[in-house]
């Protein structure tokens, strides 16, 4: 009855069909050619990326620095009654000539220390600019500067003069000064220049004598002061309305006390895959019963900005390439052995008919029908990654990256299955993989969007590329390569 | 075993042709090849899934898995049969959490329960694939690898990774109890 009920299944469901919806089959090429397309688009992307990253990362940002670059945001340090008295030694010190230009020099000088001080503006950001004055010593006479050292010049009295002229909302203890657009300006208005610098001894309330100038012998100097308060009204009143109004515009912050130090987490998904060597049959072996799937990558990473534009990095880094694999095996002849109990019967003259039961090894070909193989490889790196990062580009409110670097191997793994050069299917976690040296490298470029002073929400597409084969001991080369796309936050400590 | 419905196209075309077609990524072969099993595959989708839904999400899978595979078929045994074991195995791994909680039971504990044969055959198919789906997930996955495609309980064992004697238990429950719900559903008892 059993086996009855269960042949009536059979017949029942053996020719069994249903029809499925009239638009499956259109279902299955879109899918397919989604996913060729979603292969070519990574792959491009990859290809593209890295030749652009490789390209800017080869061409010197530093050497297209020019007079027409704006200020995005430039912190200095505090000028005390000290340094302005230094300053004014340089001032005495400098030839006949007193032009103002001589006094934001000997400031200057002082400044450079500050600047080596500077911690990265950037709140949130990466690193965003800091705008770099020229440190070299400006020349005496307004003649002989280069537009350039005007420029640094004019750069930093103009600040001087924003400070003070908004010390209720400025930190003097370190300023943060947010300036735009007026390098151009003051550069061809020297006029200013001066003006700054007369507003900024006012306004800071240094007395004459603080500066240890004295009447005789800056007798000049006064009547050079005299002069360019002649010039200040030789202004316009258009020009003056016209600065004012930039002046407006300038947002000027408290100072945020901020270190060169960031820490960034970002995860994201992608594609990965393997270059192999060995015979054009294992190839194509493993090419045909191998098919890749959505990866993961999770990364951690500690910042140091070394530089107002570049910053080294290093952390953890988790990434899992997925890959299905199916095969299935062709069916083939086995021999087997079996005892068999044969009974014959025996005529004997003597004893006469009896029974003899004895035991024989039969040999016999059976058709073993191939297995079908079908698993999901997983290949689990964890890695420390270390990269130098470099600011292409920024504003008060994106940056755009590029980094490049390696990771260093910590722990690697695999699950699954995969094809032998025997042909044979094997467990991944039998083979012997490479877990620690420089396994792999990367390279990548990023935006990152401003969220809060501190915080930077950053999009890190990346690739990565095997150095070296995963295998440890065997013939077979398979270096893994990954396409990731980090999202993830950043955060200014 | 033939197929019971072929379009003009697929008489136009023997199957060796359709797959060689299919290997070249050919679209019209593509079709006919679809339209040739889909039906049957179908059938064979909705006796591991739930639904009509999740039957045709496996077909789909399965579908896009033979095109993108088919130039691994060797050509040395059936390819009803290599399609067939496709869409079996893609079925079983959208079920692959619900065939994990398999656990091994007590043979000795299942008892036969006898059903009127010529009784199960007058119902419909449909039906019958009704009360199927309302046995465990385990036990149906079992009674369709078992009693309807064949496998070995070594085999089926080696597939879902489980013992020899899970695979037998699960089907033997899977019998009884499917027995006794074609009983309720109004199939006297002999």
């Amino acid at each position: 009855m059993s086996k009855d009920i269960e042949n009536i299944f059979k017949q029942k469901f053996e020719n069994f069909e249903s029809a499925p919806s009239a638009d499956l089959f259109d279902k299955i090429q879109n899918a397919r050619s989604k996913k060729k397309r979603a292969i070519w688009i990574w792959s491009s992307a990859a290809v593209i990326a890295s030749a652009g990253i490789i390209g800017l990362l080869l061409i010197d940002f530093d050497s297209e620095k020019s007079n027409n670059r704006e200020i995005t945001q430039l912190e200095i340090g505090l000028l005390d009654n000290t340094e302005l008295n230094t300053a004014s030694e340089n001032f005495e010190n400098q030839n006949n000539e007193q032009s103002t230009s001589n006094i934001a020099e000997g400031l200057l000088k002082k400044q450079n220390n500050a600047f080596d001080q500077v911690r990265t503006p950037n709140v949130g950001l990466p690193s965003l600019e800091n705008e770099k004055l020229d440190k070299t010593p400006l020349k005496a006479s307004n003649e002989s500067t280069s537009p350039q050292k005007q420029i640094a010049n004019a750069q930093l009295a103009d600040l001087f003069q924003k400070i003070a002229s908004k010390t209720d909302n400025t930190n003097l203890e370190g300023g943060t000064l947010y300036h735009r657009n007026l390098v151009q300006q003051l550069s061809e208005a020297p006029s200013i220049v001066s003006k700054s610098m007369s507003d900024l001894s006012s306004n800071l309330e240094v007395k004459p004598n603080d500066l240890t100038l004295n009447d005789e012998s800056n007798s000049d100097e006064k009547v050079q002061e005299t002069d360019f308060s002649e010039n200040d009204n030789l202004i316009t009143k258009e020009e003056t309305e016209e600065k004012e109004d930039k002046n407006k515009k300038l947002p000027i912050h408290k100072l945020v006390d901020k270190s060169r130090w960031s820490i960034s987490a970002s995860a994201g998904l992608g594609i990965g895959g393997r270059s192999l060597s060995g015979n054009s049959l294992y190839l194509e072996n493993r090419n045909n019963t191998e098919c890749q799937q959505l990866s993961n990558a999770v990364d951690l990473r500690l910042i140091y900005d070394i530089s107002p534009k570049w910053s080294i990095q290093f952390g953890i880094n988790r990434a899992e390439r997925n890959e299905n694999f199916f095969y299935e095996e062709s069916d083939k002849l086995i021999t087997v052995y079996r005892e068999e109990e044969r009974t014959e019967t025996v005529i004997h003259p003597v004893l006469g008919t009896y029974t003899r039961t004895y035991t024989v090894t039969v040999e016999e070909e059976q058709l073993e029908e191939g297995k079908t193989y079908n698993s999901n490889n997983v290949y689990t790196n964890v890695t420390i990654p270390i990269s130098l990062e470099r600011e292409l580009y920024s504003n008060k409110y994106v940056a755009v990256m590029a980094r490049s670097g390696i990771l260093i191997g910590i722990s690697s793994k695999a699950s699954g299955e995969n094809l032998n050069q025997e042909n044979e299917v094997i467990k991944l976690n039998s083979e012997t993989y490479r877990t620690s040296g420089i396994n792999f490298a990367h390279i990548g470029i990023g935006a990152a969007l401003r969220a809060s002073d501190r915080v930077s929400l950053i999009a890190y597409p990346e690739y990565r590329f095997g150095l070296n084969s995963a295998y440890n001991g065997t013939i077979i080369n398979q270096r893994e390569f990954a396409f990731y796309t980090d999202l993830g936050i950043r955060i200014r400590l | 075993m033939k197929p019971t419905k072929q379009s003009t196209k697929t008489n136009q075309l023997d199957e060796q042709q359709l797959i060689e077609g299919c290997k070249n990524n050919d679209v019209h072969c593509q079709k006919v090849l679809y339209e040739k099993y889909s039906q049957k595959m179908m059938g064979v989708s909705l006796r591991y899934c739930n639904s009509r839904m999740e039957a045709e999400d496996v077909l789909q899978d399965a579908f896009i898995k033979i095109f993108d595979k088919i130039r691994t078929f060797k050509g040395t045994g059936s390819f009803e049969g290599w399609v067939r074991k496709i869409v079996v195995f893609t079925a079983l791994k959208s079920n692959d959490k619900r065939i994990s909680k398999f656990e091994p039971g007590d043979l000795e504990n299942t008892t036969e329960q006898s059903l009127d044969a010529a009784a199960i055959s007058n119902l419909e198919t449909s039906f019958i694939l009704d009360v199927m789906r309302r046995l465990p997930e385990g036990y149906r996955t079992v009674f369709n690898l078992y009693a309807i495609e064949g496998y070995s309980h070594k085999e089926i064992a080696d597939i879902l990774g489980v013992t020899d004697v899970t695979s037998r238990t699960q089907y033997s429950r899977a019998k009884q109890q499917l027995i006794k719900m074609l009983a309720k559903y109004g199939i006297e008892r002999t």
